[in-house]
């Protein structure tokens, strides 16, 4: 009887949290397959640019000549460095002529990667950690104030293709949670940068979004002010002595 | 276990009891059939140690090869002792051993990749269970495959399978042969936990031959293995990660491989199934035939599956010596057109230029009267590409009697030489070709001429890293190769030993030469044999313990006319001919025939040979009757009536046979058997079915010297569009869909 | 079911030669019309023609030509009718009409005669034997 109602119960719990609208949990590209359109079609033109090239070179470099396949992740990466922010599908396609494999092994690698965009991006491309530690610390607060602020929704981009913001699991700044990922394409691949700005609030990361729409470069790292690095605020309430020395076992002494 | 098995067991135990008493050894020879064990001595000796198990025979006729004794190693499955080799997997232990292990990724022919865990058995002293199909045996190793830790595994695997997989099957295409379902109806549970919302994935468009229903996908990646490693085809891949996970092509991308059918036959579940036979009929309603294809000269091993009189598909069927279990599209899809543009009923043209149907009798008194009226040198019989031995036997044997013979099957030119048959045979045979080292391919392109060749030289290609040289027009290959010329002259360059590629064959160990069989119509056509020859023996591909000079034949009738002697008399017969007995010929070319001429023409299909025609009879497709067919290596076999002919037709033999009576020559053969003596008499390879009968001597050492010199003509190729080179498959609405969308212009 | 055999109403017997005769055209006339709809529920436009299937109708029926008592003929209406029947309302599948009435059914017949050896009498009269 009693297991009977628990089970009930259970069912009912369970039916308030379907109906409960689910954040869709799209990663950086909600399609796994690939529509034409004009800025993203297989027929335009790319190409690494000559500095690229070298680099590119000098990443194949790193790998056997018979495994010139294991670049792929590198060479996506650059190729997204360089296309501000994002691999169109002839990107890729020119990196599977570089390292010698049919396209679909590259798109398999892109697909897999929730770090490849395979749709366009902002310049800065804001990435909120949603991760539980963050969750906790008002991560879900950070998005909608990111969100209302530029009037977008996740994952698109603002009209003057600045800013787009999107997901990201956990990226291990757990102490200063919750936090922010900028990544910076507004220079190419030449000054490309992938800062954490921690520590964040509602009215704070406004703040750093309005700093890189002047072309600042707010400073990254913990955004609290009593705060060094990931130390405790305040400095130190604990091991404040010198260390003991390790203990040593007295050999003589036996 | 059978009712039967649990009965002998219990009858093998009552025997022990008393085994003194010698009434009931009596009993013990019905149920132990190893000659050992009726040696009572031998018997009582190995009764005592072993225990009760009973006897098991190895899954799906599993073989054990043992490419070196010392490498052998006893693994235990059961508790029942099985020795196998080194390198052997847990999953092919297991087989060895007669225990089937559910699979779902796991395929032989491909990479092993591991993903399904449907495999998963308990091994002692593993800590956990373990995928069986990617383990490697080692020895002493204790295998347990029906533990509760074993069938609980299998259960959970089969839940998570289950969560996502629609519950379709009324509507799916698969249900009834589909691997998940017989799975989960054997180890799977009887309920799930599943609550949420089930995924659903877009469907691709991979062609008109595959449909799609990717919601249905488990992720094997069978059909993205068999893309890569035997279609060769970089098409498919796994697109996205964790439940997003899907099998797709990324970009709009149809699967342009001649092999693409198979993938419906790999696929476990019902995400790749037939598009034509979609909704068409249910597996268990059809009745299987299993026979033999005739749309290539491979001889690929088929089953009909049909229901009443209509096929309404075709499946391959194992053989590892010729077609392993894949078949080409041509082969899987073309039957459609065995039931377009079908002739039903004997016709004769009347004056006016239209066909009106008569009956047999009249019909084939009006050819009777008119082959009596012609010179018997004015008279020409030409086989059709799809011919069965048995017919053209027939047909060589009444043209004969008028005192003819001017008799060939169409595609072997105007001058075949029929003499060594090792000079028209793939010598080195289709499974031979693995063992080869380096190929040159001269004048052929396989990948269209014979798909399943093809198949086996990429596989050998992939797994020696063979080298292909190749002499043609420039086509399109799967695999790495190198062109060496469009013409002749690369061969001249490769006989003197001139071009670069002669050292990679000279230094080969098994070489393998493929001529093909689109030389045939050219005019220096033995001066190209004798150059080709000149290069086997160079680089030594004829030895006795190795044949590496093969002509690849482009028809299936090809090599039993050849074996039976179909060669004209006179070159240009056809320009002087009077009477023309076409059996089911439609590419030859009948321009130059004289206006006066008189044309019959015996075949099931409405095709280029009735334009000219004067009379019409109608014969049985080959799903239709029972015909002998030789593929190109030399293998004879039999194809068997799936359905009953359409209209009015007849077998094409009775055809001949009737009407050498009503033209007063009798054939003395009334039935099948008769006329397969007559063909023993000509051509005895033809009757050992199913068997390669390897050619005797080597063309290298008896043929004749050649005067012709080599022309400059480059080498033209033969098929044009794959997808229509007989007379079913230009009758095919499918291969018509096919040739519209998938030929690369 | 109960509806299939409410249509089946057996007619009151025909009471001359005449009637019966009548009573013949006026089935094939009924099961002329139905053809349409049985190409469309059998889908046999790519193996048969309209015309072909009514000269299989007319030959099914000239095949009791010889018979000359009405209450035979009665019987034999009733039994096409009843097949008829069967057909119209789909409870046959595709592969029973093919094999009944579009197969095997030509319209040259063939008249023997014994001068031919055995083989050829058989040829004229079928392929398998």
């Amino acid at each position: 009887m009693l297991g009977r109602l628990a089970s009930q119960r259970l069912r009912e719990i369970r039916q308030v949290f379907r109906q409960l609208p689910q954040v869709s949990r799209s990663f950086s590209t909600a399609l796994n397959y690939h529509l034409d359109s004009p800025d993203n079609n297989p027929d335009l033109p790319w190409e690494f640019t000559d500095a690229n090239k070298e680099k590119a070179k000098e990443i194949i470099s790193h790998y056997p000549s018979n495994y010139k396949q294991s670049a792929v992740i590198p060479l996506l990466d650059l190729a997204q460095q360089q296309h501000g922010g994002w691999l169109p599908v002839s990107a890729m396609n020119h990196v599977a002529k570089v390292i010698e494999v049919a396209p679909i092994r590259v798109y398999e690698v892109a697909t897999f990667y929730s770090m490849f965009n395979r749709t366009k991006v902002g310049k800065y491309h804001l990435l909120v950690c949603g991760t539980t530690p963050c969750m906790i610390r008002g991560s879900r607060e950070i998005e909608d104030a990111l969100l209302k602020h530029l009037g977008v929704k996740r994952n698109e981009v603002t009209k003057d293709g600045l800013f787009s913001v999107g997901e990201m699991e956990c990226m291990g700044s757990c102490v200063n949670a919750p936090m922010i990922t900028v990544a910076d394409y507004s220079n190419g691949s030449e000054g490309y940068t992938y800062n954490y700005y921690e520590d964040l609030t509602p009215k704070k990361v406004v703040e750093i979004v309005e700093a890189f729409r002047r072309g600042e470069k707010p400073p990254h790292g913990t955004q609290s002010p009593g705060r060094i690095n990931s130390g405790p605020e305040g400095g130190n309430t604990t091991l404040l002595g010198e260390p003991k020395a390790p203990p040593c076992r007295d050999l003589d002494a036996c | 276990m059978g009712l039967g098995h649990l009965a002998s067991r219990a009858l093998l135990r009552s025997s022990r009891l008393g085994a003194s008493k010698p009434s009931h050894h009596l009993l013990r020879r019905t149920v132990v059939s190893t000659p050992e064990l009726h040696n009572s001595e031998a018997a009582a000796a190995e009764a005592q140690p072993e225990p009760d198990l009973p006897k098991r025979t190895p899954v799906a006729g599993a073989r054990v090869h043992f490419p070196n004794p010392d490498d052998a190693i006893e693994v235990f499955v059961d508790g029942y002792p099985v020795k196998i080799p080194k390198g052997m997997t847990v999953l092919q232990a297991c087989e060895v051993a007669g225990v089937d292990i559910p699979r779902f990724c796991y395929h032989d022919r491909l990479s092993i990749a591991g993903n399904c865990r449907m495999c998963l058995v308990e091994v002692e002293k593993s800590p956990k269970p373990v995928a069986s199909c990617a383990m490697p045996a080692l020895p002493g190793m204790k295998i347990k495959t029906d533990t509760p830790i074993a069938k609980k595994a299998r259960e959970g695997v089969m839940e998570f399978l289950l969560m996502n997989h629609p519950l379709d099957c009324p509507i799916c295409d698969q249900g009834g042969e589909c691997d998940l379902q017989d799975q989960s109806m054997a180890f799977g549970s009887d309920r799930g936990r599943f609550t949420e919302t089930k995924r659903s994935v877009v469907d691709k468009n991979l062609g008109p031959l595959v449909k799609t229903v990717m919601t249905r996908c488990i992720q094997c990646t069978r059909c993205v293995r068999f893309a890569t490693e035997i279609a060769g085809v970089q098409d498919l891949g796994v697109l996205g990660r964790g439940s997003g996970e899907e099998i797709g092509t990324y970009v709009e991308n149809l699967m342009t491989s001649e092999l693409s059918g198979n993938v419906i036959d790999i696929c476990p579940v019902g995400a790749l199934t037939s598009k034509p036979f979609a909704f068409k009929a249910r597996n268990w309603e059809l009745k299987g035939t299993e026979s033999i294809d005739v749309s290539d000269a491979v001889g690929s091993n088929i089953r009909i599956d049909s229901r009443g009189p209509e096929v309404m598909r075709i499946l391959p069927r194992l053989n590892e010596d010729i077609n392993e279990e894949w078949i080409s599209d041509k082969t899987r899809f073309f039957y459609d057109g065995l039931k377009r543009q079908r002739l039903n009923d004997p016709m004769i043209r009347g004056a006016d230029g239209r066909f009106k149907t008569v009956s047999w009798r009249d019909a084939l008194a009006v050819v009777a009267e008119v082959i009596h009226q012609v010179k018997p040198e004015e008279i020409v019989g030409v086989a059709g590409k799809l011919s069965d031995a048995e017919s053209m036997m027939a047909l060589k044997d009444f043209l004969n009697k008028m005192g003819s013979n001017n008799i060939w099957c169409e595609g072997n030119g105007p001058n075949p030489n029929a003499d060594l048959r090792s000079g028209y045979i793939m010598n080195t045979s289709i499974s031979g070709l693995e063992k080869a080292d380096a190929f040159l391919l001269v004048g052929t392109q396989p990948r269209v001429e014979a798909a399943m060749v093809n198949a086996r030289i990429r596989k050998t290609v992939r797994a020696t890293n063979a080298k292909v040289g190749y002499v043609g027009p420039s086509a399109d290959f799967n695999y790495d190769h190198e062109h060496l010329g469009t013409g002749p002259e690369a061969l001249t360059e490769l006989a003197e030993g001139r071009h670069p590629f002669y050292s990679t064959l000279s230094n080969a160990k098994n070489p393998v030469i493929i001529i093909g069989a689109g030389i045939f119509g050219r005019d220096d056509k033995d001066a190209i044999l004798a150059v080709t020859e000149k290069i086997a023996k160079n680089i030594n591909a004829v030895r006795p313990d190795w044949n590496g000079l093969n002509v690849l034949l482009l028809n299936a009738a090809q090599a039993a006319s050849l074996d039976l002697g179909l060669v004209p008399e006179s070159e240009k017969s056809i320009e002087s001919a009077k009477f023309v007995y076409l059996m089911g010929a439609d590419d030859e070319n009948v321009d130059k025939l004289p206006e006066d001429a008189f044309v019959v023409y015996q075949g099931h299909h409405g095709d280029k040979g009735v334009y000219r025609a004067n009379v019409i009879l109608p014969a049985s497709a080959f799903s239709e009757k029972e015909g002998t067919y030789a593929n190109t290596e030399g293998c004879a076999q039999t194809t068997v009536p799936a359905v009953p002919t359409v209209g009015d037709a007849r077998d094409d033999w009775k055809i001949i046979r009737a009407l050498s009576e009503v033209a007063g020559v009798n054939l003395p053969y009334d039935s099948l058997g008769a006329i397969r003596a007559r063909i023993g008499t000509v051509a005895p390879n033809l009757l050992q079915v199913e068997e390669r009968e390897p050619a005797v001597f080597s063309s290298v050492s008896l043929r004749p010297d050649v005067k012709g010199t080599i022309g400059k003509a480059p080498f033209g190729s033969v098929v044009e569009n794959f997808y229509m080179t007989d007379a079913i498959s230009r009758a095919s609405k499918i291969m018509a869909q096919c040739s519209a969308l998938l030929l690369k212009k | 079911m109960a509806s299939s055999v409410k249509y089946l109403r057996v007619p009151p017997n025909s009471g001359s030669l005449e009637e019966a005769r009548r009573r013949v055209f006026e089935f094939f006339k009924t099961a002329c019309r139905s053809i349409p709809t049985i190409m469309e529920i059998y889908v046999l436009d790519d193996v048969v023609s309209p015309s072909q299937l009514r000269s299989t109708i007319a030959s099914e029926i000239r095949k009791n030509a010889h018979v000359t008592n009405p209450k035979v003929i009665d019987m034999l209406l009733f039994k096409g009718t009843e097949e008829l029947n069967l057909i119209v309302e789909h409870s046959k599948q595709r592969h029973h009409m093919l094999g009944q009435y579009v197969l095997g059914h030509n319209l040259i017949h063939d008249q023997g005669n014994n001068d031919t050896s055995d083989f050829l009498q058989k040829f004229y009269k079928g392929n398998y034997y």
